[in-house]
């Protein structure tokens, strides 16, 4: 069999016509197989894709400001299912450049102490610290937006009262009780893992018995907010660990709130 | 002078198919100029394009866990979306031969025309279009935005079919050069 010569393929033009869109669905698929194949085909595709979208931008035609806004509001998590993002504290944003700048520090002090190509090598190395510590900084700002949004979205949905859960003296976890969406929503705050085959279950009382609100997602936990819908009039709220799956009535309590001040 | 930093895009992937919303904004600011001239192009007017626009971005989200890395790239896969949802916009509407020529027609005098002061692309920008040659711009205009088949522009054009896919790749090339010279 003769062996497939990447290069006249590449020279074919198939590549441009497959950025083009001109070719039928079995000829994308064969690009796409020979692309998952060959990373010299993956790049040169990538390329070609990389120069269009550029061409796409040279009438310089921007989209309205709105836009965005609209997206985020479309895309907001409204079931229980749906992540939320993690909230991270803004604080994490000033410890990033007095980081930045310590790493700049540290470089100059290598290269007082090294000879000048391990300096350099450093010099570089700490430099792409640098870059990743700003890359990271966007994504932070990126996701500090989209946590604004969501506190906004908790703020005009009104009435989201703050219940702290805890187990003792200690914070575990709070609940955002909204009483006119009737919605619940859970944000960790001190909770331990739970243990292979456990799964934290939420419960609110209702009559001074506890109801089950819903099992947790503790992956979604870990992201930010998990919300919960719940009909009934809640007086409190408790958090138990109980089998993966949930239990019927709470057995393992870590933890209660106090009362909800206004059961609306 | 400040260094761009850009976000490698193997970590937008892993944000998008972790089902991370922070990617959101940062898609959306590498990639909505491009998403939106390839909407406004292929449908010939700014009106609908925002819309459409704002329908690709909620796919995309929608459907970050299909992306398949190994198939191409994010903007790739991104552009093939926003180009199905053009011209599924364009085809819901009556769509003769005569509409499509019409459309082109607009097109042409649109990007033409002079524009207002917010579309005025940069000079960098200005310098890749100028540059290019007419023959080959119309070539991707027809091929990639009118969604001509290469049948259809060597009847619309009076061009052998081999000179269609000559000119289209030279075209792409062409542009890929004067990007490089512009590094942009």
């Amino acid at each position: 069999m003769e062996k497939f010569n990447i290069q006249e393929y590449l020279d074919s033009g198939v590549i441009e016509m497959y950025v083009l869109d001109q070719l039928s669905d079995a000829e994308r698929e064969a690009v796409e197989k020979l692309a998952a194949q060959y990373p010299e085909i993956r790049e040169e595709i990538a390329e070609v894709e990389e120069a269009m979208g550029t061409y796409h931008t040279l009438e310089g035609l921007t989209p309205p400001d709105h836009i965005l806004s609209n997206i985020m509001a479309a895309t907001a998590p409204s079931t229980v299912e749906e992540p939320i993002v993690t909230a991270l504290p803004k604080r994490t944003l000033s410890i990033i450049w007095p980081m930045a700048a310590a790493v700049v520090g540290l470089a100059l002090a290598a290269w007082m102490y090294m000879g000048k190509q391990s300096a350099q090598q450093e010099i570089a190395a700490l430099k792409k610290t640098t870059e990743n510590l700003r890359a990271n900084e966007q994504v932070i700002s990126s996701r500090l937006q989209v946590t604004e949004q969501e506190l906004n979205e908790l703020k005009g949905s009104c009435c989201a009262e703050r219940l702290v859960v805890k187990a003792g003296d200690q914070p575990i976890a709070s609940v955002y009780w909204n009483k006119n969406a009737r919605l619940a929503h859970l944000k960790m705050e001190n909770l331990a893992i739970p243990v292979k085959g456990k799964q934290y279950q939420l419960w609110a009382f209702v009559g001074g018995k506890p109801v089950s609100i819903g099992v947790v997602d503790w992956e979604a936990l870990q992201k930010g907010l998990v919300s919960f819908e719940f009909k009934n009039k809640p007086e409190a709220f408790a958090i138990s660990l109980e089998n993966f799956g949930g239990s019927p009535v709470p057995t393992d309590v870590k933890g209660a709130s106090a009362a909800v001040v206004n059961q609306g | 002078m400040e260094q761009k930093i850009t976000i490698p895009d193997s970590q937008l992937i892993l944000m998008v198919k972790n089902g991370d919303r922070a990617v959101i904004p940062l898609l959306y600011q590498r990639y909505s100029s491009a998403l939106y001239g390839l909407i406004v192009k292929t449908i010939g007017n700014q009106e609908d394009a925002s819309e459409i626009l704002q329908d690709v971005f909620i796919k995309i989200w929608q459907r970050g866990n299909q992306y398949q890395e190994d198939k191409g790239s994010l903007l790739g896969w991104m552009m093939r979306i926003a180009k199905n949802a053009a011209l599924d916009h364009t085809r819901s509407r009556v769509v003769s031969q005569r509409s499509k020529t019409d459309q082109m027609d607009n097109f042409v005098s649109d990007t033409k025309a002079p524009k207002s002061e917010a579309q005025i692309p940069d000079v960098g920008l200005r310098k890749v279009l100028d540059r290019m040659d007419d023959r080959h711009r119309q070539m991707i205009d027809l091929l990639y935005y009118q969604n001509y088949t290469q049948s259809e522009v060597e009847e619309l054009l009076g061009i052998p079919l081999g000179t269609v896919k000559t000119r289209a790749r030279a075209a792409i090339g062409e542009l890929r050069k004067i990007l490089r010279n512009e590094k942009l």
